[in-house]
């Protein structure tokens, strides 16, 4: 992780942005879907490059996505802010759920 | 000179006791190779196991008795406190068998209950041996763990807790009990709890730390946070985490001229 962002050249506030974003998400799975996986890419477009990470999960999926994106909402003991953290962490954010199916989370941060 | 009645086996092993520890002793300071073990150590194993051994098979008991059992554990403590593989500890029980069968080869088949009762023992010594390995290792990452949560008292009254690594679940419960304990012990009313060595704070870390603060809070002390990073600090207010109810400052310095003058405290160049 550390070694991805620093690959590439990001400062150490997009670093940081980066290792906390994954231990957010990386979290999420782990608690809430009993596991799945996450994909590092460096992705390149129109002459910028970047870091994306991709966390798949087999879960139980989000039933309801727009309330789990608002700040404060947790069905745990967490204080509902790290999907919505990390979306403003993030240059693109991307999340699809599909309830009894899993989630899928898209975290984008191009170098500046 | 053998007696193949198996009855008097143990009559046997009695009669050539001394023999026999000598050729074992003997066997042990060969095929051992621990050159740091006092040979009055193994003498007093060896007089130990074979007469517990002797004892069980009169009685015709084929479990170990608990002095035997106590003895082995001994044994096996002694041998994986002063740093002895497994293998050796094992050589030293099992090879008893060895040289019993060696002396009294053709008394093989009266010697079954013998060899079953020596492997038990074999047993025995090697669930003690790794019991007393976990033990130490447990013991070491105890300490380590403590090493990683030093509670500094850097005034009377002021403690401070320089927190260093990732601060999961296990380590911040740790870090709370060991502040809280200092809390007491010193009857300090600040702490200042400095974060400059933590790579990231996530909504889990800042819940953490919010949690350690509102416990000391709960026993009198006021904490103040020192050593949020500019980075972590950006990325804190981004996540819309909220600390504003914890008193917070830049260094550590800053920590301590805050709880200073929260005791009317003054530090001034002399004149
Ligand atoms: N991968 C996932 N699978 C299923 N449910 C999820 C997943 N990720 C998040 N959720 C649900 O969305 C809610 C909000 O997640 P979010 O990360 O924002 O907050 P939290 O994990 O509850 O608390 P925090 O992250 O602040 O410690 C979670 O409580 C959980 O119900
Ligand atoms: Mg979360």
């Amino acid at each position: 992780m550390d070694d991805a962002g620093r690959a590439i050249g990001f400062g150490l506030v997009d670093q940081t942005k980066l290792m906390t974003a994954a231990s957010e998400l990386a979290r999420n799975i782990v608690l809430y879907a009993n596991g799945g996986t996450m994909t590092i890419e460096h992705a390149r477009a129109a002459g910028r490059s970047g870091v994306r990470l991709i966390f798949e999960d087999g879960g139980p999926g989000i039933a309801d996505l727009e309330r789990a994106m608002q700040d404060g909402y947790s069905t745990g003991k967490g204080m509902g802010l790290g999907l919505p953290g990390a979306k403003r962490l993030a240059h693109e954010f991307a999340i699809a759920s599909t309830p009894g199916v899993g989630t899928r989370v898209t975290f984008m941060l191009w170098k500046r | 000179m053998l007696d193949t009645d198996a009855v008097s086996t143990p009559a046997l092993l009695r009669r050539e006791r001394d023999e026999a520890l000598r050729t074992w002793g003997e066997y042990l300071n060969r095929e051992l190779r621990t050159p740091n073990l006092d040979r009055r150590i193994v003498d007093e194993f060896c007089t130990g196991l074979y007469d517990g051994l002797v004892a069980a098979l009169e009685s015709g008991s084929t479990t170990l008795s608990d002095s035997l059992q106590g003895l082995l554990s001994a044994l096996s403590v002694e041998f994986a406190e002063r740093g002895f593989t497994p293998s050796q500890t094992a050589t030293f029980v099992l090879s008893l068998k060895h040289v019993l069968n060696e002396r009294y080869e053709h008394a093989a088949p009266t010697m079954t209950g013998l060899h079953k009762l020596i492997d038990a023992m074999g047993l025995h010594s090697m669930d003690a041996f790794i019991g007393r390995r976990e033990q130490i290792i447990r013991h070491q990452s105890q300490e380590l763990l403590d090493l990683s949560v030093p509670v500094v008292p850097l005034w009377e009254g002021i403690l401070s807790l320089p927190i260093i690594g990732t601060l999961d679940s296990t380590r911040a419960q740790e870090i709370t009990e060991k502040l809280l304990f200092e809390i007491a012990r010193t009857g300090s009313r600040y702490a200042i709890l400095d974060i400059s060595g933590v790579p990231t704070v996530d909504t889990q870390t800042a819940q953490h730390l919010a949690k350690t603060v509102a416990a000391a809070k709960l026993m009198g002390a006021e904490c103040v946070i020192t050593g949020i990073r500019p980075a972590i600090a950006q990325v804190m207010v981004a996540l819309g985490i909220n600390l504003s109810d914890i008193e917070t400052r830049f260094s550590l310095a800053e920590g301590l001229r805050y709880c200073f003058s929260k005791l009317n405290l003054t530090v001034r160049p002399e004149t």
